[in-house]
């Protein structure tokens, strides 16, 4: 009986738990098959009466929003890259050698994610404008990289410790140095958690807002989530469809991602503490 | 084929001495066994001899050359590690070739020598398949092959047999002797099994808790042990110590063991003593045998197990626990009264206090 | 290549590119914020000492933001806790289905902060919300959600929680099936019942696992910002963050002197709790 009772609970919670998640993201993605009319209906519609494909397709062409693609697929690659270049060898010292300022140096750069971006954001800000580096889809991929690099460097550590030292050693001891045992043997180990991280990265940039929409000005620089916020206040105001089928543009490749790294969205989320 | 000379290597892992002023010297050409049990050291002695560890101190001579710092790769030393470190990425051949491409040799002539030393460990039919689909036995092979197939000066192996089941480890020590002896190598192998020690080396050094406590010819040490902590390592199973005291009366010298007394050739200083002796040098005598047989005593078996075929029997007298090990099967369904006789030319005298070995 | 010259060569860098990107400007904003330096007028730069300090300290709105933020973070916290626990439960069983399920559940975490809160902005628009339909039919109400004050409080607090409840509820399911299962069994062969078999059994193992879940959340909602800023469109709401306090009076006015002290303050306090906190992490590594 009382087993009955928990089975029921868990169907009505399972229901309730997938209205409220697929809910928005239903919502929001039938609103840009919508027409002009029918987004202001009262009551909201649940469905388009009138289907229209139409605004997914002219979305392009409002001149910015490939300009915003390309800025943002810029801004994450360098910050990708960056983030794996300096955080994969601090990873493999840290996770090989047991030298003496190891835990200090992985703890402060643990701590560096933790700063809030606003309180950083002036002075780069300031500092760019010398360069003439604002509005630059460069400069964001710079910083991202910046903050992305403790993720590298954490979640890489612990994949890296899961291999075995015998096995670089072995290899050591066959006649290679250590470089061509952290390339033959190392990296090929590590692929899966690898491509997890740099996609995880990849998204965490794709998606950032607040040092995007401060350091940049204009289309030469913005990235999606910028030009997405400003369609609601200013160009689009209320062309939700135009919204809509642009966000969702926007979320398609991060969904993509999260298919592939599913198995690793712990370790890739936690700093490699939870695996 | 090469000498190899350790020269007071110390290491400490934090703050823990793991290894405290070893020095020994080992002949080009013979088997040596490092001997000790889990923790002390071996693997980490073996290590530095290969490179992948740096000591705290001391050097290592490879042929009379100083590579106590020199890279892994270039010390031409072979490891063989308890886990076989085989790479799982890659297939059973490309493992074997290893070592040969790095040192840059021909396609073909690494064909040619993987075959070869595939057909002699039999595992040429393996050399496509990848690390993860070999069983244990197969596993060590592979890992055989690739440190033999190098021909190096020096091979190392760290407790190559542990993780292989009881019947495949007496099968793997008698090969591994003959392969070893083909190729005329210089060899250390660790251990923490006595047996090992015994059946397969020329030359063996006890390690105890980073200390090098006795080295040299297997039978040599074995007969002749420094002191309680070597009879303890060398000895399987566990040697029974028993307090003693030695007694002088009329000029003969008479060892008093709660069991019973014994007379002494040798002259010793009364006072007390450890006696040491070997489960295998304590025999269950039959009835009619005893009282006549000498240095017996009688004593109640409570347990045996059988290993193999032999026999592990735990007795006891006068309140003492004693192990014997019996080289046939021996069952018993209830404890029984039996009569023990004591090997009196194995026994070990070690001195109370500082545990050396006083007798013989 | 010696050893110790890899460690340096790895670590060094990677050290000073932190440095520089995340540590020099908070120098540079101690530097700013003993200045009067407004970007619009920048022949105007000149030290005035502690001055904006001062004022940083008897502002209002500073403090509502302090408030603010802690609200938000213990508000935040406790709901997606518990959120967080019912996916995790509902996860754990076993049954057709499951891993569309919890692949389809743990989607958000992914997602941009600001798309969600894009999302959740299409629900509550006003003449066209979703919500407001809802909520009309059923009890007669309206709320406008966008103005400010609690209603605004409260939608933040569902798009933080629609987004990282997930994430929560990811890692305690990872902490539950890590539970050895023979202790679980042997509970239920006891006849345990399935409350007690969580709250005896369960629990105790997934608290290290909380404890990292919530200090990460906690770390990270100190820099609440995304959805306030998509929420609320311009003028006061009463419910701006630190993060959101620092855009408005630093950055929309450009006035980097005080921004800068803003930020002094802001970067100290974070810094001070990250690490309070990432010491806790030494004890659940080897």
């Amino acid at each position: 009986m009382m087993s009955k009772i928990w089975s029921f609970a868990l169907v009505v919670a399972i229901c309730l738990l997938c209205i409220w998640t697929l809910f928005p993201i239903y919502y929001g993605f039938i609103t840009a098959f919508k027409s002009r009319v029918e987004i202001t209906y009262w009551p909201p519609t649940l469905f388009p009466t009138e289907f229209t494909t139409y605004y997914w397709i002219t979305v392009w062409f409002d001149r910015p929003t490939i300009a915003y693609y390309r800025n943002t697929l810029i801004a994450s690659f360098i910050s990708t890259l960056i983030a794996l270049a300096f955080g994969l060898p601090t990873a493999y010292t840290c996770a090989r050698f047991n030298f003496r300022g190891r835990a200090d140096t992985l703890f402060t750069i643990l701590t560096f994610r933790f700063l809030p971006p606003a309180a950083v954001v002036l002075p780069v800000y300031v500092f760019l404008r010398e360069l003439a580096l604002i509005d630059t889809p460069i400069s964001l991929g710079l910083i991202y990289g910046a903050i992305n690099i403790p993720i590298a460097v954490w979640v890489l550590r612990s994949y890296i410790r899961d291999i075995p030292p015998e096995l670089e050693e072995s290899y050591m001891i066959d006649g290679y140095s250590r470089f061509r045992a952290f390339v033959n043997i190392t990296l090929p180990l590590i692929r899966p958690g690898l491509i997890a991280v740099a996609l995880i990265i990849l998204a965490l940039s794709w998606g950032e807002f607040l040092f995007a929409s401060l350091l940049t000005t204009s289309s030469a620089g913005k990235t999606l989530p910028v030009g997405i916020s400003e369609y609601m206040g200013g160009e689009w105001g209320y062309e939700w469809n135009k919204i809509m089928a642009i966000t969702f543009y926007a979320i398609l490749p991060l969904i993509v991602i999260f298919y592939i790294v599913r198995r690793h969205l712990i370790r890739g989320l936690t700093f490699g503490i939870v695996r | 084929m090469a000498k190899l000379r350790v020269e007071r290597l110390t290491k400490c892992f934090h703050g823990k001495k793991v290894l405290e002023d070893i020095t020994f010297e080992i002949r080009s050409g013979s088997f040596s066994t490092i001997l000790g049990p889990a923790g002390s050291g071996k693997t980490t002695l073996l290590r530095i001899i290969a490179g992948v560890e740096k000591p705290d101190g001391g050097r290592v001579y490879l042929d009379d050359e100083d590579v106590t710092y020199l890279a892994p790769g270039k010390r031409n030393v072979a490891l063989v590690y308890q886990t076989f470190a085989l790479y799982p990425h890659m297939k059973v051949f490309d493992n074997i070739a290893s070592p040969l491409k790095a040192k840059k040799i021909s396609l073909s002539e690494i064909k040619e020598k993987v075959s070869h030393i595939s057909d002699l460990l039999g595992i040429k039919h393996l050399l496509d398949r990848y690390p993860r689909e070999l069983s244990g036995g197969e596993k060590q092979r592979v890992a055989l092959a690739r440190a033999l197939v190098k021909e190096a000066k020096l091979y190392l192996f760290d407790e190559p047999l542990t993780n292989l089941d009881y019947k495949l480890r007496e099968t793997a020590r008698t090969e591994l002797k003959k392969i070893c002896k083909f190729f005329g190598a210089t060899l250390i192998y660790a251990t923490p099994d006595p047996i090992d020690a015994l059946t397969m080396s020329d030359d063996t050094y006890i390690l105890y808790n980073g200390k090098l406590l006795q080295g040299g010819p297997v039978r040599q040490v074995y007969d002749l042990v420094a002191d309680i902590n070597v009879a303890r390592i060398f000895s399987y199973p566990s040697i029974n110590l028993i307090n003693v005291e030695i007694e002088v009366r009329n000029g003969k010298t008479y060892l008093k063991t709660p069991f019973i007394n014994i007379e002494l050739s040798h002259t010793l200083d009364p006072g007390k003593y450890i006696l040491g002796i070997r489960p295998q040098d304590l025999y269950i005598i039959s009835e009619k045998d005893y009282p006549s047989s000498v240095n017996s005593f009688p004593a109640r078996l409570h347990l045996t197990y059988i290993v193999g075929s032999e026999t592990i029997a735990y007795a006891e007298a006068e309140g003492i626990e004693l192990i014997l090990h019996l080289p046939y099967i021996y069952r018993i369904t209830e404890p029984k009264n039996i009569n023990i006789s004591i090997n009196t030319s194995r026994i070990f005298l070690f001195d109370e206090r500082s545990w050396k070995r006083v007798y013989p | 290549m010696k050893d110790k010259h890899l460690i340096l060569v790895t670590t060094i860098p990677t050290l000073l590119y932190l440095f520089f990107w995340l540590f020099y400007p908070f120098l540079y904003n101690i530097y700013y914020s003993l200045h009067y330096y407004r970007l619009p007028r920048p022949e105007l730069f000149q030290f005035i000492g502690i001055s904006n300090y001062l004022y940083l300290f008897s502002d209002a709105d500073f403090y509502l933001a302090v408030r603010n933020t802690i609200l938000f973070i213990a508000v935040c916290l406790t709901l997606e806790f518990f959120l967080g626990l019912l996916i995790a439960l509902v996860l754990s069983r076993e049954f057709k289905g499951i891993g569309i399920l919890r692949t389809l559940l743990i989607m958000p975490i992914l997602i941009p902060s600001i798309s969600i809160a894009i999302l959740w902005r299409l629900m509550i628009f006003p003449q066209m919300s979703v919500i407001n339909y809802l909520l009309n039919t059923l009890f007669n109400i309206d709320v406008h959600w966008m103005a400010g004050g609690f209603p605004t409080f409260l939608i933040v607090i569902l798009i933080d929680a629609w987004q990282w409840s997930p994430f929560i509820g990811l890692i305690l399911l990872a902490g539950m099936l890590g539970v050895p299962i023979e202790l679980i069994e042997a509970a239920k062969v006891d006849g345990a019942s399935p409350t007690t078999v969580f709250f005896k059994i369960i629990l105790p193992y997934l608290k290290p696992v909380i404890l990292i879940a919530l200090i990460l959340r906690f770390l990270d909602l100190i820099k609440l910002f995304d959805p306030i800023y998509a929420v609320v469109t311009g003028g006061g709401s009463g419910i701006e963050t630190l993060s959101v306090y620092i855009y408005k009076k630093g950055f929309k006015v450009l006035d980097i002197g005080y921004g800068g002290s803003v930020s002094v303050v802001f970067w100290i306090g974070a810094f001070v709790a990250a690490n309070l906190f990432v010491r806790r992490f030494k004890e659940y590594l080897a």
